[in-house]
């Protein structure tokens, strides 16, 4: 097979925030950590959305926590990023980073 | 407090089973956090992101079986619904352009339907309204049905129909209500016989009116109609058992009628009062009164009216000066409330918008299919991977379904402001009770669920047929031209074409004629002239003198008022109003055969009518003073008259003719002039035969008084005070300038003109917009093939020629169709057409270019396009 497919913007946040969430990843902390974050008020469907599609690249996995009193008493999908979704994060990251180095633009306005 | 219920269940029957659970947990968890600070705005948010979530996730794949699946027909429908929503936002031309067809005709459909709803649906507020027959009286040069009937006539009615239980009528007749020194001028409904009983109507307080208060010596009494209770009175109780003094007499109020009237001008009724016993209203002349019956039981319509008519045959022989040309005919309730006219308009309204949603069907129908065949492809996955044929034609329903109602919400809305529209240019009371009610709305409703419907059948029709293996093997669009797509693809140009040619004559003729109406000659110029209304009661003075000079008293007065040029009273107003029948004799020639003597209309003028109104005298001369102040009466009779009844004009002149006065005995005049004609009330009909006498020779009470100035609209105010010095007890009604008076008469023409108009226009672009998408989805088909030949070396002159000359060719055909049905609909209407043919030439003329010139440029611009795109840009393209 060729090369691993690419992660788009909204891709990239998403994959961030699980990371941010750790161990306890799943859909409301990682909708939270996006707006806290990235201000980025996103629908909770676009999230779920953009998780699946992760899913299938194989960037994260999910497994299903065990059901809690809170919540309706209903269990929790838990994400995590997988190694192969890491290397792809941290490539495109990289990338960014060394296609804006120097530039003037984009250096915060002192 | 927990979520929401229903969007709960949405989310578990729409989504992803992987998700529903984890999705709803976390939904809950959110609405858990908000709700303690805004319990309302949680619930919505709840709402709003289960949406979302549905939005997002909703399950695509389809079922592995079609038995695994426990979902009801409604969640697999929602479900369609959902993807239709999808494919809505992300096709927006597409999709706009389908729903505002639906819109234009869903809306036009439901402003008809109203109109219709009113006129055949409603049920009608009587108490069984089937089982009434009403007594339509017709005289000729008016129209038809709207006579009404003398009081001896309706005794005779009422004493030997046997198929009537009961028998009673009505006049209107505007009133003086007074208390102390307020008065009103009011609209009364006086009755014979028991009215309110017959129709059943209910007492809100008090009682009703019945036979005995119409008894002589009896107490006279009046019941007050419900809007007039509360507008005047503001439903005050104690108004019952007041008393008012009504045209110089008091009566006392027994009761307010219960407000369930609210049909056409019976709603305008402010009070209801016994018949007066005034002889004036008795007599064979007088023919103001409208009788209605009820049925015996098993009786129908037609056994009454054998009787009435033989009672009609009867009065004719019996009293040949009155009852020569009258005849009457038993109605139906709808009949009596419709004229014909308004029939002839309502089925045709009905036709051209039935048309106009064919049209759209056609339209949308044609976009489906385009946007189908374009999802062939994906269409052949699915079903190779295992979707039924049932559930993908299911999915074209359900993606039609949501079309339609996007188009139904718009055509409400369409509808809406047409009848904004119609309100704001009609005074009428008829179109003044239009309303979006539940009925109408249900009707839109209806259409944008059947409409859709409608569309989706041949569409779905070509997904079954398709073949999803050769679908996939062909792995493009390119092959699509096949021969039955072609013919059906010239089949909806023809349609289309034919349609618009059919809309567009038909609606040009309308309102061609009736502009005609509006614009037609009335034999004199309104514009400078200002009327009102005058009515010596003879509650009064029984005296005509005294009335007469009353009348010149007010004459006299309004003279002096600045800026009036010029004043005259005349019984009628010229072509609004219709003068009464009197019959006469010429000469010395003997009265012989009753058939055989002449009538005319009978137009009671003061001396100066002539000049004031701007008719001129083709012969003789007008009245003058001396002719006032003489005891010998002399006639001036209109060029009608003249023409029908003497020889020549010149002969007239001279002649003296001998007026059977219902009211009277008859007078004696000498023809001294003839004017020219003044148009018929009904301007479609020619001109009625006049004879005009002046006020000092013929007894009259009610007139109008009739002003010339440059500026006759600011004189309102000033004419009403004017004839209030004169005598506070005679009130000035009707009070306005004679164009508004016509365009009031005119407002239905201008109306139902502008329905017509924009239905035409509507219809124009609809097929406009429909041949341009066939035909730009026929050259698209073609880019191949013209890019090939262009690549060969061929002009595209040649090639533009050969594409625009087939469209022609079907233009053409759906022409000639069009033109064929436009000419038989024409037909069918031609009782309303004035002023033009149903085969006038320029009309066909215009339209037939019209179109064609449409169906040219929808031709012309997508073959432009594919001509100037680069032969090999096409050729990899497809």
């Amino acid at each position: 097979m060729g090369e691993s497919p690419g992660v788009g913007e909204f891709e990239q946040l998403v994959m961030l925030g699980v990371l941010q969430c750790g161990a306890d990843a799943y859909g409301v902390p990682v909708w939270r950590e996006l707006e806290a974050r990235a201000g980025r008020e996103a629908s909770l469907g676009a999230v779920y959305k953009t998780l699946d599609r992760l899913e299938a690249k194989g960037y994260v996995a999910s497994s299903v926590g065990g059901p809690t009193a809170e919540r309706g008493g209903r269990s929790k999908r838990i994400y995590r990023v997988t190694a192969s979704g890491l290397r792809v994060l941290r490539r495109s990251l990289a990338s960014i980073a060394r296609m804006s180095e120097g530039l003037r633009e984009l250096q915060e306005p002192q | 407090m927990t979520p929401p219920l229903l969007p709960q269940r949405l989310v578990r029957h729409l989504i992803d089973a992987r998700f529903a659970e984890a999705a709803l947990g976390d939904l809950s968890e959110i609405f858990d956090d908000e709700v303690r600070s805004a319990p309302r705005r949680a619930r919505f948010r709840y709402w709003r992101r289960a949406a979302g979530v549905c939005w997002h996730l909703h399950r695509r794949r389809p079922r592995p079986a079609p038995h695994s699946s426990g979902d009801s027909l409604m969640l697999t429908m929602l479900r369609d619904f959902v993807r239709g929503a999808r494919l809505f936002v992300s096709q927006p031309a597409f999709s706009w352009a389908a729903v505002v067809t639906l819109a234009l005709a869903i809306g036009a459909n439901t402003l008809i339907f109203n109109i219709a709803n009113i006129l055949v649906l409603k049920p009608l507020p009587f108490d069984r309204p089937d089982r009434l027959g009403w007594i339509l009286g017709t005289i000729p040069g008016a129209s038809p049905d709207r006579a009404g009937t003398s009081l001896p006539e309706y005794a005779a009615f009422r004493d030997e129909v046997s198929t009537f239980t009961q028998l009673a009528a009505w006049r209107r007749q505007p009133v003086t209500m007074r208390e102390r020194d307020q008065s009103d001028r009011v609209l009364a409904q006086m009755v014979i016989g028991n009215l309110q009983g017959l129709w059943g109507l209910k007492a809100a307080r008090g009682r009703l009116l019945s036979a005995a208060d119409e008894q002589p010596g009896s107490p006279r009494v009046a019941v007050l109609a419900h809007q007039f209770w509360t507008a005047r009175f503001g439903a005050d109780e104690r108004v019952i058992g007041r008393s008012f003094v009504i045209d110089g007499v008091p009566h006392t109020i027994v009761g307010v009628v219960a407000p369930d009237i609210e049909l056409g001008n019976i709603s305008e009724i402010d009070v209801w009062l016994p018949y007066s016993g005034d002889p004036a209203l008795a007599s064979r002349a007088y023919r103001g009164w409208r009788p209605v019956g009820r049925l015996r039981e098993h009786a129908t319509i037609a056994d009454a009216h054998v009787q009435v008519a033989a009672i009609v045959e009867r009065l004719r022989r019996e009293h040949p000066d009155t009852n020569r040309d009258w005849t009457a005919r038993v109605g139906t309730t709808r009949q009596a409330l419709g004229g014909a006219n308004t029939w002839l308009v309502l089925s045709l309204l009905s036709i051209v918008v039935g048309l106009l949603l064919l049209l759209a069907c056609a339209n949308v129908m044609n976009l489906l299919i385009a946007r189908l065949i374009g999802r062939r492809q994906e269409l052949a996955v699915r079903t190779a991977l295992g979707a039924t044929r049932g559930r993908v034609v299911r999915q074209i329903i359900g993606e039609s379904l949501m079309l339609g109602m996007a188009g139904g919400l718009l055509g409400l809305l369409v509808a809406w402001v047409g009848l904004a529209g119609v309100h704001a240019v009609s005074t009428e009371p008829f179109f003044r009770q239009l309303q979006m009610d539940f009925g109408v709305v249900l009707f839109a409703v209806a259409l944008a669920f059947v409409t859709p419907l409608a569309v989706s059948v041949i569409p779905t029709l070509r997904v079954l047929r398709d073949d999803v293996r050769a679908t996939l093997s062909e792995g493009s669009t390119r092959t699509v031209g096949s021969a039955t797509a072609a013919r059906g693809r010239s089949a909806l140009v023809v349609l289309q074409v034919s349609l618009a040619v059919t809309l567009l004559i038909v609606a040009a003729l309308v309102v061609q004629s009736m502009q005609a109406i509006v614009v037609a000659d009335l034999g004199y110029d309104p514009s400078p002239l200002v009327s009102a209304q005058i009515d010596v009661a003879r509650w009064k003075t029984e005296d005509d003198q005294a009335a007469l000079r009353l009348r010149q008293r007010v004459l006299a007065r309004v003279r002096d008022i600045p800026g009036v040029e010029a004043a005259a009273l005349a019984t009628v107003l010229p072509a609004l109003q219709f003068a009464d029948n009197v019959p006469f004799d010429i000469g010395g020639r003997s009265t012989g055969d009753e058939r055989d003597r002449p009538t005319a209309g009978l137009t009671v003028v003061s001396a100066d009518y002539f000049s004031v109104i701007g008719v001129p005298l083709l012969a003789g001369r007008g009245f003058e003073a001396a002719d006032a102040s003489s005891p010998r009466a002399v006639v001036v009779v209109s060029a009608e008259a003249a023409r029908r009844f003497w020889p020549s004009s010149s002969e007239a002149l001279g002649s003296t003719v001998r007026i059977a006065d219902p009211s009277g005995a008859p007078i004696e005049a000498a023809v001294i002039g003839v004017a020219r004609n003044v148009a018929n009330p009904m301007i479609t009909e020619p001109p009625v035969p006049t004879l005009y006498l002046l006020d000092e020779h013929r007894p009259t009470r009610t007139t109008n008084v009739i002003l010339r100035a440059a500026a006759p609209a600011s004189l309102a105010r000033p004419l009403r005070q004017a004839i209030g010095e004169v005598d506070p007890d005679l009130p000035a009604y009707q009070l306005r300038t004679v164009t508004a008076a016509m365009e009031d008469e005119n407002s239905s023409n201008l109306l139902l003109s502008g329905m017509f108009a924009a239905f035409a226009t509507i219809a124009i672009l609809l097929a406009m917009a429909g041949l341009y998408g066939v035909m730009s989805y026929a050259v698209s088909q073609r880019s191949g093939e013209i890019a090939v030949r262009l690549a060969l070396g061929a002009p595209t002159r040649v090639i533009a020629r050969q594409v625009i000359g087939q469209s022609v060719k079907l233009s053409i055909v759906g022409i000639a169709i069009g033109a064929v049905c436009a000419y038989g609909l024409a037909r069918s209407i031609a009782s309303l057409l004035f002023g033009v043919t149903p085969a006038d030439v320029v009309t066909y003329g215009v339209a037939i270019a019209l179109t064609l010139v449409a169906s040219l440029v929808a031709t012309w611009l997508p073959m432009r396009r594919a001509a100037t795109i680069d032969p090999l840009e096409s050729l990899r393209r497809t």
